[in-house]
């Protein structure tokens, strides 16, 4: 299950969402949950709209966001 | 061995699918799991039951279950917590109505089950569980159509599809976990070094998110003594027994220790061949 984030890395977090968002690479995603506003489909602007709102699949997305924040650690790090 | 009810084995020359197609974003599930009905079917070694569109509803369910006793279950569809659902987002299995999984190898492909309903179907005495315990999540051009003709959704669905080809393969249940993990890693690794694709990074963090997701269950996790959860080759942590080694993203660990179970779910793979 996701983490919970402090106040500052859920803003860095949103901040990346957006620019992602602005930069037309934030991909449209489907879930087989419904654990949001939108049901099973989410548009980029309705991804940012659940993570900003704080409901239990916009936590999801934030957690995914960092889990990719952590993989180019990692592989910074370790290598492949 | 500690589960709570008694295990019944039941029929290893039957596996059922469960692929509902009229629910939400569920047409990439449909088309997805019917490759695998589809290679099932080509290896010829057991009855198959595809329970598809309509059919994936409660009461076919329970009825094809009743009727045939299929040893092994592969479900797509929606899920929480404590619900999987079927073609019309009604419950199929719940927390409150899963015995009839005793017995039997369960693979979920579905959201959260793994916070409670995969437990309680370990408790009701499934000899093995696989689903998520996050919203299994995916890209796709075209949810209505075949994930393996979309190459972002081909990533996601042939990864999770990987666990139950390998079991058809002749993979005991942890290899076939491992085998869904590694073909995750492998199409993390593609969208790794093909950064020039618009949504490359969100196809690494889903697959990220779906790999780590995935919680596979055996009688290792009904287990509540630390001393026979590791005499038994379990894994001992967070005080609890666990058939998966901590940080492991599912796979490896000293689990040649359970090959007495595990056998018994790999072999009725194998060795049910007409």
């Amino acid at each position: 299950m996701p983490d919970t984030f402090s106040p500052e890395m859920k803003d860095l977090l949103m901040r990346r969402l957006e620019a992602r968002k602005q930069a037309g690479s934030l991909a449209p995603i489907y879930t087989i949950a419904d654990g949001g506003k939108y049901g099973m489909h989410y548009t980029p602007d309705q991804i940012i709209d659940e993570a900003r709102r704080g409901t239990s699949i916009g936590e999801e997305f934030l957690f995914a966001e960092k889990r990719f924040m952590d993989e180019l650690e990692r592989r910074r790090k370790n290598g492949r | 061995m500690s589960w709570s009810v008694d295990v019944k084995m039941a029929d290893e020359t039957k596996m059922m699918f469960v692929r509902p197609r009229n629910c939400h974003s569920c047409g990439n599930g449909f088309f997805g799991l019917g490759h695998v009905v589809e290679y099932a079917q080509q290896i010829g070694a057991w009855d198959i039951l595809d329970l598809a569109e309509g059919q994936a509803v409660q009461s076919n369910v329970f009825q094809a279950i009743d009727d045939h006793d299929p040893f092994g279950i592969y479900g797509f569809g929606h899920g929480a917590e404590c619900i999987y659902t079927g073609d019309t987002e009604q419950e199929i299995f719940s927390c409150e109505e899963c015995d009839r999984l005793n017995g039997r190898i369960v693979y979920l492909l579905s959201c959260l089950t793994a916070n409670g309903l995969g437990p309680e179907i370990m408790n009701q005495g499934a000899v093995a569980y696989a689903g998520f315990n996050i919203s299994w999540t995916w890209i796709s051009e075209n949810v209505d159509g075949d994930p393996y003709e979309d190459l972002y959704a081909l990533g996601f669905y042939q990864s999770a599809n990987e666990l139950w080809m390998a079991l058809l393969d002749g993979a005991d249940f942890i290899e076939a976990v491992q085998a869904s993990i590694d073909m995750y890693n492998y199409w993390i690794d593609y969208w790794w070094d093909n950064p020039g694709a618009p949504w490359s990074q969100d196809a690494i963090q889903w697959l990220l998110y779906d790999r780590d997701g995935l919680v596979a269950l055996t009688y290792c996790d009904t287990i509540v003594l630390q001393e026979e959860c590791e005499t038994l080759g379990c894994h001992w942590y967070n005080d609890a027994c666990h058939t998966m080694a901590e940080h492991e993203n599912g796979g490896g660990g000293n689990w040649l220790l359970l090959l007495p179970v595990i056998a018994v779910i790999g072999i009725a793979f194998i060795a049910t061949k007409k």
